[in-house]
Order: C-alpha cells, then sequence, then structure tokens
C-alpha cells in the first residue's frame, strides 16, 4: 500500500531523516519506535505532506506523492498536542473533514455520531474543547481522523501526555477500533510497551536511519545492534566465549548450548533466577520494588547484573546464588 | 494552620491596597476630578446642560463634524486592518532575515509625534512635493496618515497573535482535506478574530480623537470632534459646546475601550500554543510574493514619508544643504519668539518630568494589579486604560477647567509633565503587566513556600523582574511626552513652547523658511523618538508587552 523509498528529509544542514526504506501492507498498523529527536514525527509529516522530501520517494499503491498538497492524500493524522481547533464545538470538530469533503448535512451528523460513539464520547457534540480532560482531547482528536474514513492512519505519540493508567486503558481501545477498520496505521512512539502492544510490526529509528524492521517479538528477540537493544531495554549486555557447551560470562561460567566462538549476548532479567545451587555467587547490591516485583542489582566477579523476583525482598549487602536461563539470552550481531 | 492562611491573605490584600493608594489619588485628581468639571462646565452653559448640548444636535456644522469623525474613523480602521494585513502575515508565520529590525522600525510611526507626521505629509503631498499633486487639505491626506500612524499596531497585534496560534491545527486542517486557502478561513482566521477586533477598536480609537494631523492636514470644514473642542475652548472660548463635544466623544471612546478589553483579552487567553512560537523560512511562491508584498507596502508607506522629511529638511532653494537646521539656532531666526533650541530644552525638561510621574505611577499600578485577582484589581485594570482611549485635548481642555481654584495652576508649568504623564502611564502598565503576569505566579509561589511574606516577595521577586519592563516604559512615556501635542496646546506657556507647539507655530505661518525651520525640527524630534525606540526594543523582555 505505502511504499517508502530512500527518504531523506533536512532542515538547513541537519539530517532528520536519512534515506528511509519502509513498507506498509493492507490492513497492518506499523509501530515507529525511537527516541526523542530520532526524525519519527518528520516520518509522519513528510507522508502526510507536511514536509517536503529532500530526496527518496513516497508511494501509495504504486503512485508517487511527490509534492502533492496534503489535503489531497487523503490520509489522517493524529497530532502529539491533539491540535484541537478552539474555536469549534467537538461536533464541528469531528464534522471538519467531512465538511470539507462535501458530504451532505445529515450523512455528516450520522457520521461524526458514529464516531464519537466509537471512542466513547456519544453525547459531547455541543461541548467546548476547553471543557476536555487530556483522555477526551485524545479521543476527540482520534474521531476526527476517522471520520473521513481515511486510507491510512498516522499516529504521533498520541497518548504520551496522559498518565499511565488512561494511557493503558486508551492503548487497549485503540487497539480494538484499528483491528476492527483493518485500515493501515503507523503509530509513532518512544515507548516500546506502546509499540509492542499495537503493532503488527515494529520499525527502530534512531538519528534519522532506520535500525531495524520485524515483528515485534523478532525484533526482541533478534535486535539488530547493540543500539536496538539498548533502546528496547534489553538489560546484562556483555561478551561471552563458548566452548564445549560451556558459556564463559563475565558473572561466571553457565552450561548451555550455543554455537562456539566469541558473542555479544543480552539476559533479560526474568532470566536471571535466584537458585540456591545456581553456578554464580553474587551480592546483593540493591533492591527496588516494581509493578509487583522486586528488582534486584547482584554484583558478580565485579560487574552489574539485573535480575527480578517476585519475593521476599532479597536484603543489601546478603550472598546469593544465581542460574542464568542460557536458552534465553540474545544474541546481537557485533 | 487555617488561620495563618488566613493572616498570609490578608497580608496580600493589604499590601495591595498599600500599592494602589498613589496611583489612586493621582487618577483622581488629574483624570476624574477634571472629567467631573468638563461634565459640569457643560452641564451649567448660559442655559444650562439642556441648551449645550441642543447646540451641537441643532447646529449643522457640529453635526457634519461628529459624523465625519465617525466614519473616517471607520474608514482608517478598515484601511489600516487591509494594508497592514500581509506584514501582520509575514511577521506572524515567518522568519527571515532583518525580522527584529523590520519589527522594531514598525514601531516608529506609532510614536512619532503627529506634528512631525503632519509635517512630512505636507512636505510629501504639498504642491513641491515629490508626488507632484496637492493632497493637502484633503480626506485623503488624512487616511493616509492615519494607515501610517496605526500600521503597527495591527502588525504587532495581529502579527503577534499569529505567531503564538497553535499551528498543528492548521496542519490539522489540510490533513482532514482543506486546502490552503480553506484552512486559512475557517482555521487560522477565526482564531485570529480576537485580535483583529482588538486591533480594530484600538486604531478606530486612535483615528477618533485624531487631533495634531487634522489639525495639520484637514484645513476648513474637514474637523474631528476634537478638533472643534480644541477651537471652541480656546479660539470661541464657548466651554459649555466644548464641554458637550468632549462628553460626546468620551462615550464614542468609551465604546472602543470595552471593545478592545474584551478582545484583547481573549486574544491573550486563546493565544496558547503547546510547542511555542514556530516561525518557518521562506520558502515556496506563495510565501516570497507574501514577503515582498509586505515589505514594499511597508517601504512605501512608511519609509517614504519619514525619508521625504529628512530630504526636504536639507534641501535649500533647490539644492542640498544644512541651512534649516543651521538657522534654528542662529541668532536672526525670523518667526519664532523663543529660540528653537530652547524648544527643544523645554521638551526634554517636561518629559524627563513626564517619565519619572508615569513610571511610578504605572509600576505601582501593574504591581498592585498583578497581585491576587480582586474585584479591585480587575476594575483598575479597565479603568486604567481609560486615559490612553480619552483624547489629549479632553486631559488639556479638562485641565483647564479644573486647575482655577484653590489656586491657579493652569499658568504652572508643572501641569504639562503631569499631563504627559497621565496619556502615558497606560502605556507603563501595558509594558509592564504582562510581564509581571507571565512570570510571576509560580515565582511568587516558590518565594512564598521559601517563607517570604507577601511584602518580601514584592520586593524580592516582582521589584527586580518589573524594573527591566519598567525602563520599557519609560522609554515610551519619553516619547510620548516629546511628542505629545494636544494636551500641550492648551496648557503650554507662550513663552516657553515645547518642540511639537514649536513647530505646529512655525507651519501655521507661511513662507519658505520657516516650512524648512519646521521641518529641520521635526527632523531632530523624529530622530529621537527613533533613538528611543531602537533602545526600548533593547530592553524588550520577550515579546512581552502590549506595544
Amino acid at each position: 500500500m505505502l511504499e517508502i523509498v530512500d527518504l531523506t528529509v533536512k532542515f538547513g544542514d541537519y539530517v532528520a531523516l536519512d534515506q528511509i526504506n519502509l513498507e506498509l501492507r493492507q490492513g497492518e498498523t506499523l509501530a515507529v519506535l525511537g527516541p526523542s529527536g530520532s526524525g519519527k514525527s518528520t516520518l509522519l509529516r513528510a507522508i502526510a505532506g507536511l514536509e517536503i522530501p529532500d530526496g527518496g520517494e513516497i508511494r501509495w499503491e504504486g503512485a508517487v506523492l511527490g509534492t502533492r498538497a496534503p489535503h489531497t492524500r487523503g490520509f489522517g493524522l493524529v497530532f502529539q498536542d491533539y491540535a484541537l481547533f478552539p474555536h469549534l464545538d467537538i461536533g464541528a470538530n469531528v464534522r471538519f473533514g467531512l465538511e470539507i469533503a462535501g458530504l451532505e448535512e445529515e450523512i455528516a451528523n450520522r457520521r461524526v455520531a458514529e464516531v464519537l460513539e466509537m471512542v466513547g464520547l456519544s453525547g459531547f457534540h455541543d461541548r467546548s474543547t476547553e471543557t476536555l480532560s487530556g483522555g477526551e482531547r485524545q479521543r476527540v482528536a482520534l474521531a476526527r481522523a476517522l471520520a473521513p474514513n481515511p486510507r491510512l492512519l498516522m499516529f504521533d505519540e498520541p497518548v504520551a501526555a496522559l498518565d499511565q493508567h488512561l494511557r493503558a486503558r486508551l492503548l487497549a481501545e485503540l487497539a480494538d477500533i484499528l483491528h476492527d477498520l483493518s485500515t493501515p496505521a503507523i503509530y509513532v512512539t518512544h515507548d516500546q510497551t506502546e509499540a509492542f502492544a499495537l503493532a503488527d510490526r515494529v520499525a527502530v529509528l534512531s538519528e534519522g536511519r532506520l535500525l531495524q524492521v520485524g515483528e515485534p517479538e523478532r525484533v526482541w528477540r533478534n535486535p539488530a545492534s547493540i543500539e536496538v537493544a539498548t533502546f528496547l531495554g534489553l538489560e546484562n549486555i556483555a561478551e561471552v566465549r563458548v566452548q564445549d557447551n560451556v558459556i564463559s560470562t563475565p558473572w561466571g561460567a553457565v552450561k548451555g548450548t550455543m554455537a562456539p566462538g566469541t558473542h555479544r549476548i543480552a539476559i533479560p532479567a526474568a532470566s536471571v533466577q535466584l537458585d540456591p545451587n545456581g553456578p554464580i555467587s553474587a551480592v546483593v547490591v540493591r533492591s527496588i520494588f516494581v509493578d509487583g516485583r522486586y528488582r534486584v542489582e547482584l554484583q558478580a566477579l565485579n560487574r552489574t547484573l539485573v535480575t527480578e523476583v517476585a519475593g521476599p525482598r532479597p536484603l543489601e549487602g546478603s550472598k546469593v546464588s544465581v542460574t542464568i536461563e542460557t536458552e534465553a539470552m540474545v544474541v546481537i550481531p557485533s | 494552620m487555617d488561620r495563618s492562611h488566613d493572616r498570609v491573605m490578608k497580608a496580600q490584600r493589604s499590601t495591595q491596597r498599600w500599592l494602589f493608594a498613589l496611583p489612586i489619588a493621582f487618577l483622581t485628581t488629574f483624570f476624574v476630578y477634571p472629567i467631573v468639571r468638563i461634565m459640569a462646565v457643560s452641564f451649567s452653559g448660559d442655559a444650562g446642560i439642556v441648551d449645550s448640548f441642543s447646540t451641537v444636535i441643532r447646529t449643522a456644522s457640529l453635526r457634519g463634524t461628529t459624523w465625519f469623525t465617525l466614519w473616517q474613523a471607520l474608514a482608517s480602521t478598515v484601511l489600516t486592518l487591509i494594508f497592514a494585513f500581509p506584514a501582520a502575515a509575514l511577521v506572524g508565520r515567518y522568519q527571515f532575515r532583518g525580522r527584529r529590525l523590520f519589527m522594531a522600525s514598525l514601531t516608529v510611526p506609532f510614536v512619532m509625534p503627529t506634528v512631525v507626521v503632519g509635517a512630512a505629509f505636507l512636505a510629501l503631498l504639498g504642491p513641491d512635493g515629490p508626488l507632484g499633486v496637492d493632497l493637502r487639505r484633503s480626506v485623503t491626506a488624512i487616511l493616509i496618515a492615519h494607515v501610517f500612524f496605526n500600521y503597527a499596531v495591527v502588525v504587532r497585534t495581529v502579527g503577534g497573535n499569529w505567531a503564538n496560534l497553535d499551528r498543528t491545527t492548521e496542519e490539522a486542517a489540510r490533513v482532514l482535506g482543506a486546502g490552503q486557502w480553506q484552512a486559512f478561513r475557517r482555521i487560522t482566521l477565526p482564531q485570529l478574530m480576537p485580535s483583529i477586533r482588538a486591533a480594530a477598536s484600538i486604531v478606530f480609537l486612535f483615528t477618533f480623537t485624531s487631533f495634531g494631523v487634522v489639525l495639520l492636514l484637514g484645513g476648513f470644514g474637514i474637523n474631528t470632534i476634537e478638533v472643534v473642542i480644541f477651537r471652541e475652548a480656546t479660539v470661541n472660548l464657548d466651554l459649555a459646546v466644548a464641554g458637550a463635544l468632549a462628553l460626546i466623544q468620551m462615550v464614542g471612546v468609551a465604546g472602543a475601550v470595552y471593545a478592545y478589553g474584551r478582545s484583547g483579552r481573549q486574544a491573550t487567553e486563546r493565544s496558547v500554543s503547546a510547542s511555542g512560537v514556530v516561525l518557518r523560512p521562506i520558502r515556496g511562491f506563495p510565501a516570497r510574493f507574501l514577503q515582498l508584498a509586505a515589505l514594499g507596502i511597508s517601504a512605501l508607506l512608511l519609509a517614504v514619508p519619514l525619508g521625504g522629511l529628512v530630504v526636504r529638511s536639507l534641501t535649500v532653494g533647490g539644492g542640498l544643504g544644512s541651512a534649516n537646521f543651521s538657522s534654528l539656532f542662529s541668532p536672526d531666526r525670523t518667526a519664532v519668539v523663543t529660540a528653537p533650541w530652547q524648544a527643544i530644552f523645554n521638551s526634554i525638561q517636561i518629559a524627563l518630568g513626564a517619565t519619572v510621574i508615569s513610571v511610578v505611577i504605572g509600576t505601582l499600578l501593574a504591581l498592585a494589579i498583578a497581585q491576587r485577582p480582586t474585584r479591585l484589581s480587575s476594575t483598575m485594570d479597565a479603568l486604567v486604560m481609560l486615559p490612553l482611549g480619552t483624547s489629549a485635548v479632553t486631559v488639556g481642555f479638562g485641565f483647564l477647567v479644573a486647575f482655577d481654584w484653590p489656586i491657579d495652576l493652569r499658568t504652572s508649568p508643572i501641569l504639562v509633565p503631569i499631563a504627559h504623564a497621565l496619556i502615558a502611564v497606560p502605556f507603563v502598565v501595558r509594558t509592564t503587566l504582562p510581564v509581571l503576569r507571565a512570570v510571576r505566579a509560580r515565582l511568587r509561589e516558590a518565594a512564598t513556600v521559601l517563607g517570604a511574606s507577601p511584602r518580601r516577595v514584592l520586593a524580592l521577586i516582582d521589584l527586580p523582574i518589573v524594573s527591566r519592563a519598567a525602563l520599557v516604559g519609560a522609554g515610551f512615556a519619553f516619547a510620548i511626552s516629546m511628542g505629545e501635542f494636544g494636551a500641550t496646546a492648551f496648557l503650554v506657556r507662550p513663552d516657553r513652547p515645547t518642540l511639537t507647539t514649536a513647530i505646529f507655530r512655525l507651519l501655521s505661518k507661511p513662507g519658505d523658511a520657516t516650512f524648512g525651520q519646521a521641518i529641520a525640527m521635526s527632523v531632530i524630534l523624529m530622530v529621537v523618538t527613533a533613538s528611543l525606540v531602537a533602545a526600548i526594543d533593547r530592553f524588550r523582555v520577550g515579546n512581552l508587552g502590549e506595544f
């Protein structure tokens, strides 16, 4: 559906997007994941036609979009700060795209009611945008983008400004809506949980370059570089040497199968376990209670090893033994 | 806990009252009282109130004056909005080389003394002017001068609002299918309306009470109410009719001030952009065309008259020379009673006095209003704008009828700086108050939490912050006083003319030599004013302040 070939966008000398290649399939939700300043928003703006590319092409169903004006593209974009029209009430905000398209008033009104119901705001029609909470604003922005049945939906960090509880609920609802619509969607975020919760595929962007594209689990299990691994929040990154089914880590040697030689690996914290019979001995440096579990920082052979345990709380300074689930180790190509 | 909170509230309230005391006394004595006296004068004319008002209504020429005042003000407002819109769009949307300089130079005409502008247009539109047509004594000349004066008001107010708009709303409209023009008309323009209304009411206000320009460029039969008040009070000595006209004019002024207050507040409340001010570089044909149009109109409208004034001042009998300037300082001057350099000295003296008074009063008012919002502070916020709207001639006229008793102050030299200060106070308040409001709430709270009492907060937080803004206000006050004409014309003693009254006197005398001298003095006044504006711009705190 959407093809991006060698897309480059510059602001003066600053290269915001550097030869991006990306493809979006029918009904697919793609999450673009990257730290702030990585060029995520610029990518969306370029697709929407709000930025003019300095190189490369954006194609929709084979046709080059080029410098086609934004209003002729038929795409929907939900802005980070919602960009609700302050001088229009909620109904008029949602109706805007329909009016521009020249829809009959009756049909437009029916559609407005429909999308407002879809986002859980039935009856908000006549209210002013200033009376809304952050979550409600976000819903209006979504309804406004959905109303004209766009060919492509784009989201620019739409829940970043909301509190955590609300964020989770909106994400779940958004996932349902996207699933029902089968409209292709691009969702830009710096939060990997958001990206993994919504996306069929994830694209990792950093400093204007695309580092990796793939299904969430595949990207997580096979990060293309240490940059990707670090950004995904993979922990316990180290060099290991493998010989005769013994993996020598900086924390100590463990048994396990892996191709012989030297590798760079990461070990998810959940795959490091306290075990009285474990081969690695370590000292507890710090225990922090997070999300119902203890996140524990250990010191083994003068290197930090992070683990998660359900409890009881490992006391700081106590000596423990540890095993590592070697099959959970993630190999990072160097 | 509750009681100590109560104590803090009480302390804050008493701080506020204490700050208001002096300004309220000043405004009551020099603003409210003279207006009351004007009312008394017009109500107690020879045949009482009915007579002076019915004279106005029955006299065809006075009806004509009222009608002309109204329609020329409306026409001036509409013309200014149209001509200034491209420049407002340019500074509201785009970043370009020389943007700061452009903004600063736009302010110059706004603070240009009316007599200077009058002189400039007389030189430009006279029979010897470069245009070759004699437009003096015409409505066209008045309208052009009014657009010249108020151009910056529209560019600053509308352009400032535009720059603060949330740009993504326009982009959202584009993505939703609206073309460039549609997005502008349906999304941007409605959001700009409050500032357009605010600018329109200010321009209406200034042109409705236009005095110097009309006096110099209008000529016989083309009078505003303001000019007639002056003539009735000083030439015909019919104080009752002058008072009635002043009251009629005040009604129009009050309407415009009210409209400004409402729209101004909407404009500042709405203009909250999440992403801050985002200006784009100029790229593509429409943007370039806009830049060309805006700079072209600005140059034609602003640079030509002022440049023409400078050229004319250096023209002596067909050639170039500095005779016009040197004659100001030569002993064998022809026309004026006092030496021209004496007028410059008088003006500076008066301006210094006016600056001190208006900065003290204005800063106290701003500090008091910016304390916690009470009914008193919001009332004062609105009332402070009234002297701005009340015409200079009304102020001068009011002083003339008010301060004859118990001691006759009318010939005392202190009335002139006080009148100027009264006119400048709103400017001081409007430059300092937004700065205080923008930074204060958080800082005040932080200082209070750290244990500072309301009075110490005032001394340690507000005063240091306000002092920079007050400097900007001081510059405005000085410039306003230097160029003030309407009130000065009433109050100044003939043997102590100011720059503006001297220029006016020279302009109304026939002869090429006196005209040359008037033009030379105008250039001096223009240079002083322009340098002040340049200095003000350096001290401006960000883009805060309304002028």
